[in-house]
């Protein structure tokens, strides 16, 4: 197959789109024939052209479709170039990257990056603050309210004097705001609901009954299942004011918990995993709370790259 | 054959003794999966198969971590798709959801339409879509993405290039 002249091509996709716009004059047409009947490559680009679609014919059906758009390449323009630089020459970190941030949440209605928080108002007054690495699709309609959460985790604080029914939902089922502030968050195959005030109405997707979740209380839930409440942990929204509590927690779970605010990859030596450590870390600059870990626990911080980070046993 | 493939033979194995470990753990730090690792190792190694300038290769380790990246990105991107594939299908009801076998046949199909628009954002997939499958207007489309409609003429035509090279080559 000999290739086509650069030339060609740009005029054969010119006249696609002029002649596509529905605006097209009986003049254009004309031209476009001649256009067309001026060179063999002319009409041979122009079959070509026209013949693309029904390669894209298995990109038809909904999920086909779907699966192509959530799974295209970020737009390179979202980072900026000296850390898109930085980041290939770490190659490594690029593909964590692309790993851990599932790719359809860019296409999400809101989102975060690593370590940003926002906070987002709705049409009917109720506050959204969306925590680190979060995607979130509104969808509001005539009957009710609906809030998808793709990843991450939101703290919900719901308007008052909207009759229309309150749902955030995930893949693992839904939860129905009982005029309320609650916290969402998805962990892997389970959702975490940690009610604040006034209660939610969670029931799994697996199953037709559902359970309130009252004031305090905090609650797993697995797509076929609900496990038992239990009492919500005290700084459990200590993220929507940038702050991390910590009240004797495993430094595994801490350092879990950091790694949410961090893009790249943040370790830790397993053999340091059940330490125990208490206090409030800023979650702004995860860096200033790594280095708060030293003095009061025998470990360092190793920074191979900036996105290469991990904590291991001091030596001594 | 050419001239000078023994000594590419004779590289190629001195590359492979040398360094095939070193390449596995590199990998092994990227992937959960040890066979995958494997794999794409294996992989990086036959695409030297293809190169004639290993001999002016000063750092054999750079040349090998290069290919491996992009056989990396690769596949992560191919698994990308299958992940949010099989998550759309969930949301199928029961009675709705494709067989096993008609799903291998599809994501098949659709990592073929994945290679054709490549590079393309999102928005210009969205666009052309639209466009090219469902025959929306250039201005129905610039309203349901929120974008100009000059934007949208961009998309399209980055498609409809992006399709073309993607089965017809790069024009002169």
């Amino acid at each position: 197959m000999s290739a086509v002249p650069g030339k060609v091509l740009d005029a054969a996709i010119e006249w696609q789109l002029c002649l596509d716009s529905g605006g097209d004059s009986e003049e254009q047409r004309q031209r476009f024939q001649q256009w067309l009947h001026a060179h063999p490559d002319h009409a041979k680009v122009w079959q070509q052209l026209n013949s693309l679609d029904s390669r894209l014919a298995p990109a038809a059906t909904a999920p086909a479709r779907h699966a192509l758009l959530h799974s295209a390449p970020k737009p390179h323009r979202r980072l900026p170039r000296a850390a898109l630089g930085l980041l290939l020459g770490t190659g490594l970190a690029l593909s964590l990257l692309q790993q851990y941030r599932p790719l359809g949440d860019y296409l999400a209605d809101e989102r975060t990056g690593f370590g940003e928080q926002r906070e987002v108002q709705l049409s009917d007054h109720t506050r959204v603050r969306l925590n680190s690495g979060t995607a979130l699709d509104i969808d509001y309609d005539e009957q009710r309210r609906r809030l998808y959460l793709r990843s991450g985790e939101i703290l919900v604080a719901t308007a008052h004097g909207d009759t229309r029914p309150f749902i955030v939902d995930t893949p693992q089922g839904s939860l129905r705001a009982l005029g309320t502030r609650f916290l969402v968050r998805r962990e892997g195959e389970i959702t975490r609901l940690t009610v604040l005030n006034s209660a939610v109405a969670a029931s799994p997707a697996g199953q037709t009954t559902s359970r309130i979740i009252k004031e305090g209380e905090e609650v797993l839930m697995h797509r076929q299942q609900l496990e038992a409440s239990r009492p919500a942990p005290a700084g459990a929204a200590a993220w929507s004011y940038g702050m991390l509590v910590a009240d004797n927690m495993r430094l595994a779970d801490l350092i879990s918990a950091l790694g949410d605010y961090r893009s790249g990859y943040l370790g830790l030596d397993p053999s340091l995993a059940d330490l125990r450590i208490s206090g409030s870390f800023p979650l702004r600059d995860t860096d200033k709370a790594l280095a708060a870990l030293p003095p009061s626990l025998p470990v360092e911080i190793d920074y191979l790259t900036p996105w290469w980070v991990t904590v291991t046993p001091a030596k001594r | 054959m050419r001239a000078g493939d023994s000594t590419h033979q004779q590289l190629l194995s001195l590359y492979y003794r040398d360094h095939r470990d070193w390449l596995l753990g590199w990998l092994r730090k990227s992937l959960a999966c040890p066979h995958r690792a494997e794999d794409l190792s294996q992989d990086t190694f036959v695409r030297l198969l293809g190169r004639n300038d290993l001999e002016q290769t000063r750092e054999p380790r750079a040349l090998l971590s290069t290919i491996a990246r992009g056989l990396l990105i690769d596949h992560f991107r191919r698994s990308a798709l299958e992940r949010a594939y099989l998550e759309e299908l969930e949301h199928l009801p029961h009675t709705e959801q494709p067989a096993l076998e008609e799903q291998a046949l599809a994501l098949e199909a659709l990592r073929e339409v994945d290679r054709l628009l490549g590079q393309l954002s999102s928005n210009a997939r969205a666009a052309f879509f639209y466009n090219r499958l469902d025959g929306l207007s250039h201005a129905e489309i610039a309203e349901r993405l929120g974008v100009s409609v000059s934007r949208v003429r961009q998309y399209l035509a980055q498609g409809l290039r992006q399709c073309y090279i993607a089965v017809y080559g790069q024009p002169t």
